[in-house]
């Protein structure tokens, strides 16, 4: 069993920075202003009242005996009052937008269930009784310094107007506390049944999650030796996945950025991660011996997902889907055998070919012809390893970026070698579609290869292999410095790009998962770009907001229907910007858009490009115009 | 009655498994040995009679492989032996169509010492043949199933289809089975006897009696997580094909009618081996010898490995079998 498994735990730095910025501060949530405004008055609202009757409830004889707080008195008492009085008007106001939203707004990701309702009736019941005590306790003694606490004046004002007197108040004063105090005891005993509980897993969570890099994946580090390969059954997940499960509220913040529910296919992470949850709690209110198998966790689908990342950073409680759902694409792969058909072909490329179009291997130098490009020898060593990766080796359109990339490179001196026909397939494919095993056969053949040659650092054009050999190798050992071709062209040193050589375009760039979030690089592709000359618009949903092209997490192999496609909805708000060029900085991407392009009949208007093609072209463009590499989409081979 | 003996391998289940068999075999003084041995400039293994204890050497019965079901020699070569005392070692495919053959009444086993063991899935041929091929992969490959016998097997969708949707890799059906599936192979191998012939070959001399522990739990755990696999392939892959496949015993007459005449299938098949499925007059086969012919089918898939058109008889024949099973399906015959 996985459940016992021990979490890197972080370190105190990293403990009092989240507890800094994530549990006090919050600051995801306001991603979305008004959510994120909402429930900052409710928290900032429950923080100063729970601290407020921690003091008062000091003062009592309850406690005096034994500790006596003499604070606060005098001055400070006045300003305490007024911070509790405006406590309860955060409460109050982050209470009724929260109905407001709930109730009228009703956005489309958010789902409510009797928990919601609850716990926004039981806080503005708490509130509101607090303020009608405050009023009777006004209105019995009217102290000199009721100013101090207008809301609770302004209740005094009210209950003397409904004909209450100051000795009727002073009577029903004590029952009134005692119910408040009631309604406080259900909160705090309802606070383990109901979504209520995100106030102690949810702050837990975020200060425990184990510090994974964004897009890393865990390995199955005794494949040999474990009974159980990924999970098929909710008690495998690992403890800290466990927790996550709870620390989720369903705010639907991962639904409403997840390009496959906007996509309309019947996938949202956030009713995942809520079947995740119910498993759990069915599980912990069933007899011991309970095998925790309810059916739910096979009635979610696995395949849907791109594991694009933007659900875990837009996550507020850092919760990420997506390693769950590689753990059951895994659990379904390796043990059962139970995955999509062109699913087991790609795989079954990937092992037999080496890459997973299924090409003869031996093709795999084909782009470079004519090139005179370097073979890498042991003993030979050279500065840039250059990984084309199976996609830019193998696909037609694609092998005109591997082209591009290696002209740019002898433009700029850069000293640099391929690895050629030894080139086999980074791994990522079968990673991602759950195959670890093919993975790490696949990834240790690679290592070992690597580790017979001398250079300093492996580039790819791929952000795909990048993320792969960068992030996941080095969990089997093999460490290498790797970059993306754009990390690695020197923007200044590109020739002025011909202002009369090519009409100018609207171009936009678009952010690949895989090198944005999984590898932070936001600004290189761009300021090439910029260097080239190109006049840049930017997509709304852009940087580590990028929408996914739908062709990560291996969704490039499987099939998907006409109507649910995400490319189309990617293309759709590039023509909305009103671009006529997208630049991208991924094979997958491009691959993707051109085929939107296509099955959108815009070819005529949108063209597609790698960003090392712009830098080509807008090179090529002074001396021969008429011939750009790769501009043309539907153009034949090369 | 069941009996079971621990066979400790001390990180050699190969080595420990060809020692144990060669005593079996001193012990019941067999003449011959039927079993798949890799010949000399054969990628392949291949059935082989041999005569001498020491050809065991490199002998592996959880090779990714199949050739031929062994079964299918038996018969003849029992008749042509008789009074010699033959061992064969079965996959439990072959060994289920042993058993039905038997049944059917053409072989008499009482000669015959049989062996069998648990499964953990075989390539196609012309797979295996690429993988074998590759440098250093053939000694791997080789092992990986074994290396994953404790898990059930490894990514099991690369197997032959018949693999993928056999009702059960583990190993009966046989006078002495070796049990590998949910073990921890490198130190135990279990070996489960039947008819008492661990008495005969006197057992307790060589091995040790298992006594249940913690093994039996994980043993039983992995096995039914295997048999639901199995179960779960074989619905995905008749979903794939679906209206493809003929789906009644009428159909599957036209859908043999449409294949043409090679046969190639039954001559590959065990069930055949006994009784080839005969045609009418109307040139149709006869629906009761084409119903023996699935009801006793074992599940090998040699018939859609040696189909040239690589037709999934195993998968049709499945279906067909559960529909015949089903409350108002076609009548049994005999």
């Amino acid at each position: 069993m996985k459940t016992g498994s021990v979490q890197d735990f972080p370190s105190p730095g990293a403990l009092i920075k989240r507890m800094v910025l994530h549990v006090i501060g919050q600051v995801r949530t306001y991603k979305q202003s008004y959510p994120g405004m909402m429930h900052a008055l409710i928290f900032w609202g429950m923080t100063l009242l729970a601290a407020g009757h921690l003091i008062s409830l000091m003062q009592m004889q309850l406690v005096v005996p034994l500790v006596e707080l003499p604070f606060p008195r005098g001055q400070t008492y006045l300003v305490f009052e007024l911070l509790s009085d405006l406590a309860g008007i955060f409460l109050l106001a982050g209470v009724s937008m929260a109905a407001f939203r709930r109730i009228v707004q009703r956005p489309a990701h958010l789902t409510s269930t009797w928990e919601d309702y609850y716990a926004l009736i039981i806080l503005g019941l708490i509130a509101l009784m607090g303020y009608v005590n405050e009023g009777l306790r006004l209105l019995a003694s009217s102290p000199p310094w009721a100013d101090w606490s207008p809301l609770g004046s302004l209740a005094a004002k009210l209950l003397a107007g409904l004909g209450i007197t100051a000795p009727t108040a002073a009577v029903w004063h004590p029952v009134l506390v005692w119910s408040h105090i009631s309604i406080g005891l259900v909160f705090l005993a309802s606070i383990p049944f109901t979504k209520l509980r995100h106030v102690i897993f949810t702050p837990l969570y975020i200060l425990i999650h184990p510090d994974r890099k964004q897009g890393t994946l865990e390995t199955i580090n005794n494949i040999e030796t474990a009974d159980i390969l990924g999970v098929g059954k909710i008690t495998e997940f690992t403890r800290s996945q466990l927790l996550s499960f709870e620390a989720c509220v369903q705010c639907g913040r991962c639904e409403c950025a997840c390009p496959v529910a906007a996509s309309g296919i019947d996938f949202s992470p956030t009713k995942f991660i809520r079947t995740l949850h119910d498993e759990v709690q069915a599980l912990m209110v069933s007899a011991n011996g309970h095998n925790g198998h309810t059916g739910l966790l096979n009635s979610q689908n696995p395949w849907a997902c791109t594991t694009c990342g933007i659900c875990s950073t837009n996550c507020p409680a850092f919760i990420d889907p997506v390693p769950a759902i590689i753990d059951l694409r895994r659990h379904q792969v390796l043990m059962e055998g139970r995955m999509p058909k062109s699913a087991g072909e790609t795989l079954r490329n990937l092992e037999r070919q080496g890459n997973p179009w299924g090409m003869p291997p031996q093709e795999r130098t084909g782009w470079s012809a004519g090139l005179n490009i370097r073979l890498i020898q042991p003993g030979d060593p050279v500065d840039v390893l250059f990984f084309p990766g199976c996609s830019l080796a193998f696909d037609e359109r694609n092998k005109k970026i591997a082209r591009a990339v290696v002209q740019l490179f002898m433009q700029q001196g850069i000293d640099f070698a391929i690895l050629g026909p030894q080139e086999g397939c980074c791994g990522e494919s079968a990673r991602r579609l759950g195959d670890e095993y093919s993975y790490q056969v696949t990834a240790r053949r690679n290592i070992e290869l690597l580790n017979t040659l001398s250079f300093n650092r492996v580039v790819t054009s791929c952000p795909h292999c990048l993320n792969t050999i960068k992030n996941e190798y080095p969990q089997l050992g093999g460490d290498f410095e790797a970059a993306h071709v754009t990390q690695l062209l020197d923007p200044h040193s590109l020739p002025i790009r011909s202002q009369t050589g090519m009409p100018h375009e609207m171009v936009t760039y678009h952010d690949p998962c895989y090198l944005g979030r999984c590898a932070g690089e936001y600004d290189a592709p761009r300021k090439l770009l910029q260097a080239a000359g190109v006049d840049l618009v930017e997509l709304p949903l852009n940087r580590e907001n990028s929408f996914c092209c739908g062709g990560g997490g291996g969704q490039m192999w499987l099939e998907s229907e006409g109507e649910t496609r995400i490319n189309k909805r990617r293309l759709d708000q590039v023509i909305h910007q009103g671009a006529h060029q997208i630049a991208t900085a991924c094979p997958y991407c491009l691959s993707m858009f051109e085929d939107a392009v296509r099955s959108a009949g815009k070819t005529e208007t949108v063209k597609v490009m790698d960003v090392a093609e712009i830098l080509l072209a807008g090179m090529e463009s002074s001396s021969k115009p008429e011939n750009i590499p790769g501009i043309v989409i539907g153009e034949g081979v090369l | 009655m069941m009996k079971q003996w621990i066979l400790e391998t001390n990180g050699e289940p190969l080595a420990a498994l060809r020692k144990f068999i060669m005593e079996v075999w001193t012990r019941a003084k067999l003449d011959y040995l039927l079993l798949p041995l890799k010949e000399e400039g054969y990628p392949y293994w291949m059935p082989r009679l041999i005569n001498q204890s020491g050809r065991l050497e490199d002998f592996n019965p959880f090779a990714p492989v199949m050739t031929e079901n062994i079964s299918r020699h038996i018969p003849l070569l029992v008749d042509q032996n008789s009074g010699a005392k033959i061992g064969v070692l079965l996959r439990p495919c072959e060994g289920r169509a042993l058993k039905n053959m038997s049944e059917m009444g053409k072989v008499k086993l009482d000669k015959v010492l049989t062996m069998s063991v648990d499964c953990l899935g075989t390539f196609p041929l012309d797979e295996y043949e690429w993988r074998a091929k590759r440098k250093g992969a053939r000694k791997n490959l080789e092992k990986e199933g074994l290396r994953f016998a404790r898990q059930g097997g490894i990514a099991a969708y690369r197997y032959r289809a018949a693999c993928q949707v056999c009702e059960s890799p583990i190993a009966g059906q046989a006078d002495i089975s070796f049990s590998v599936i949910g073990l921890p192979v490198r130190q135990y191998i279990l070996v489960n006897t039947f008819n008492g012939i661990d008495e005969k070959l006197d057992f307790a001399d060589f091995t040790s009696p298992y006594i249940p522990f913690a093994l039996t739990e994980q043993r039983e755990k992995t096995d039914s997580r295997v048999i639901q696999r199995q179960k779960n392939s074989y619905e995905r892959i008749s979903n794939i094909l679906g209206e493809t496949i003929p789906h009644t015993i009428d159909t599957l007459q036209e859908f043999f009618d449409q294949c043409g005449e090679c046969q190639i299938c039954m001559q590959n098949c065990p069930i055949c081996e006994i009784h080839v499925p005969q045609k009418t007059r109307g040139g149709e086969y006869d629906p009761e010898d084409i119903i023996q012919w699935l009801t006793n089918c074992a599940g090998c898939g040699m018939c859609e490995q040696n189909c040239p058109s690589h037709k999934p008889i195993p998968v049709i024949f499945a279906n067909l079998r559960e529909q015949l099973a089903a409350p108002g399906g076609y009548a049994l015959a005999g």
